[in-house]
């Protein structure tokens, strides 16, 4: 029997302290879980210890420890700003700090970053997994003990309401670094040994524990290198395996991949413990609904998939989320796409035939539907000869993109109904010519590599 | 020659030697149309390109949107097949550029009224046109609307 699913099935990455209002209000009961990443915790601890605590009333939330940060060229840590150029940022400071060695003799004293050989040492790497798992549990309990707020806390915790401990996240995750083809067989060895040292730490202390999988996707055209990687982790007693592969773009990739990529997870979810994707679509929404995948998490609006490489960062760009190709779309695309669709002739006609989630059924106001899509959804402002979205437009399309999302986890429908409907739009070649076939060819690929699982 | 100059050349001859208002560089959902301008209450849009005349023609595509004309323009060269039938699918006019004489395009094939319009986003382009050129504003068959 499968162990049970600590997270539930939508996780959503909190980016930035912007993304806030995303998180909140309306939207709070729209998600399951919080992953924050460790660089954010140590920019902001106090800022997120107060928002999780008291503003998103204690939504159940992970955070991913960054390891593989410090594997990579070390100037991808520096600051690139006028008064700190060359230096370790800040929050990465911190977090070296925390960790400690063999990090911090590395990246602060050698200037160079870390290898697989800095790990060989048994004392060593226990003592780094204890204080990566450490940092997890504290960095935010610590921080609402601290804040304006400790002497409520303190009053919930003597009635017996709350205590501080229900700021703790609700798994450790296991320090981990990125594997490539050719890298696979020097890092597996130190991930696995990461991995096995933090079930201990895991077990005596009663953590739930996560297991963070990061590969490329070289890894999953390689049969016996899949193979070496799942046999490797199925030793390890994980509560849950966290997979990212590097840059993986459902939509972009190509029916091969996709099948490797689901090898992958069966070969995982052969040790009956939820597999969560760190970073996915609506592919990995009907792979969850197939019940291959427990749970996959999200960024807001721009973040279904993510390099490895730079380490955070990178300027999210408005699109306009398509629900019926599962697509986030240039606007222009996405203005023809509601030509095509036939979602023009008033509004009844856009709510039935575009898309009529909360925030498109608020802005619509008159039956002048295009009208009022372009002002919404494709206002931008330039600035230094670049289109930027207004922050108006930015706002209306994550708010849209939130509930699409939400709906598509929460969908009771069959699988099969699913993958006829994606299977119908496949067939829809109005909406071909209008959107462009690269945005389009995905829902034809979907549909073969899903009807071909077994 | 390059494209830059092609563009910079066509502009000031544009705004010399005629009252029509136009503008480089004009934001169209998104994508910059190299020159648009505005006759007899129409808006046309103008990319060019040396060579990369599919590329040209998808952008020209994405004018549509705002512009009434979409018109790719080109140094003299021949009209391929390929070329000339890719223009008639999109709807797409072809301009050559001259050097000669006060306007800066000769008409090789006719661009097709845009039927996708998007009147908002045209009022936009408009309003940009006006306000970057400091002329009296033109008169337009839709509303400049104060969104």
């Amino acid at each position: 029997m499968q162990k049970s699913n600590p997270f539930g099935k939508h996780l959503v990455r909190y980016g930035i302290a912007a993304d806030q209002k995303y998180l909140l209000g309306e939207f709070l009961d729209a998600y399951d879980q919080l992953v924050i990443n460790a660089s954010m915790v140590a920019h902001q601890s106090a800022a997120l210890a107060m928002f999780i605590t008291q503003r998103a009333k204690n939504k159940p939330y992970f955070i991913d420890p960054q390891t593989h940060a410090f594997q990579h060229e070390v100037e991808s840590l520096q600051s690139t700003s006028l008064n700190s150029e060359g230096e370790i940022k800040k929050s990465f400071k911190k977090l070296i700090e925390q960790y400690g060695n063999p990090i911090e003799e590395q990246i602060i004293e050698n200037k160079q970053s870390i290898f697989p050989e800095d790990f060989l040492d048994n004392k060593l790497r226990r003592g780094f997994c204890r204080r990566v798992i450490r940092y997890q549990r504290e960095a935010i309990s610590d921080h609402a003990k601290e804040s304006d707020a400790a002497p409520y806390y303190k009053f919930l915790k003597e009635e017996g309401i709350s205590d501080f401990n229900s700021f703790t996240p609700s798994i450790v995750v296991a320090p981990y670094f990125y594997m490539e083809s050719l890298t696979l067989e020097n890092w597996l060895d130190v991930n696995i040994a990461c991995a096995n040292d933090s079930v201990k730490i895991a077990d005596k202390n009663g953590y739930n524990l996560g297991i963070q999988i990061v590969i490329a996707k070289d890894i999953l055209f390689d049969e016996s290198q899949v193979e070496q990687l799942i046999d490797a982790y199925s030793k390890v007693q994980a509560s849950v395996f966290l997979i990212w592969v590097d840059a993986f773009d459902e939509c972009s990739v190509s029916e091969k991949l996709l099948e490797a990529y689901i090898s992958f997870i069966k070969g995982l979810k052969n040790n009956k413990v939820p597999v969560i994707s760190l970073y996915g679509g609506y592919f990995s929404v009907l792979l969850m609904h197939r019940n291959l995948l427990d749970g996959i998490t999200h960024s807001l609006e721009y973040g279904e998939q993510r390099p490895v490489k730079p380490v955070g960062g990178g300027i999210p760009v408005a699109k306009f989320y398509l629900p019926c190709l599962h697509n986030r779309l240039q606007f222009r695309d996405a203005y023809r796409a509601v030509l095509a669709l036939n979602g023009t002739k008033n509004k009844e006609a856009f709510i039935k035939n575009i898309c009529g989630c909360a925030q498109c059924k608020k802005l619509f106001k008159s039956n002048d539907v295009l009208r009022d899509f372009t002002i919404n959804y494709g206002k931008t402002k330039l600035i230094k000869g670049r289109q930027y979205p207004i922050p108006e437009t930015k706002d209306n399309s994550v708010r849209h993109y939130m509930w699409c999302k939400s709906k598509e986890y929460r969908r009771t429908t069959s699988i099969k109904k699913l993958i006829e409907q994606l299977e119908e739009t496949s067939k829809n070649k109005k909406l071909k010519r209008a959107v462009r076939l690269e945005n389009f060819a995905h829902c034809e690929k979907w549909v073969n590599v899903l009807k071909g699982i077994k | 020659m390059k494209e830059v100059t092609l563009v910079n050349k066509s502009f000031r001859r544009i705004r010399r030697n005629t009252e029509k208002p136009v503008c480089r560089e004009v934001p169209i959902l998104g994508r910059n149309a190299d020159l648009a301008y505005v006759d007899q209450n129409f808006l046309f849009s103008v990319e060019f390109k040396m060579h990369d005349w599919r590329r040209a023609i998808q952008q020209a595509r994405d004018h549509q949107l705002a512009a009434d004309y979409s018109y790719i323009c080109m140094p003299r060269r021949n009209v391929t097949k390929a070329l000339s039938d890719e223009l008639e699918k999109h709807g797409v006019g072809l301009f050559f550029y001259r050097d000669k004489g006060n306007w800066p395009f000769e008409i090789i094939v006719e661009a097709s009224r845009s039927f996708e319009v998007s009147e908002v986003a045209r009022s936009w382009v408009l309003a940009f046109i006006h306000e970057k050129q400091g002329r009296e504003k033109c008169k337009s068959p839709i509303r400049l609307e104060n969104i």
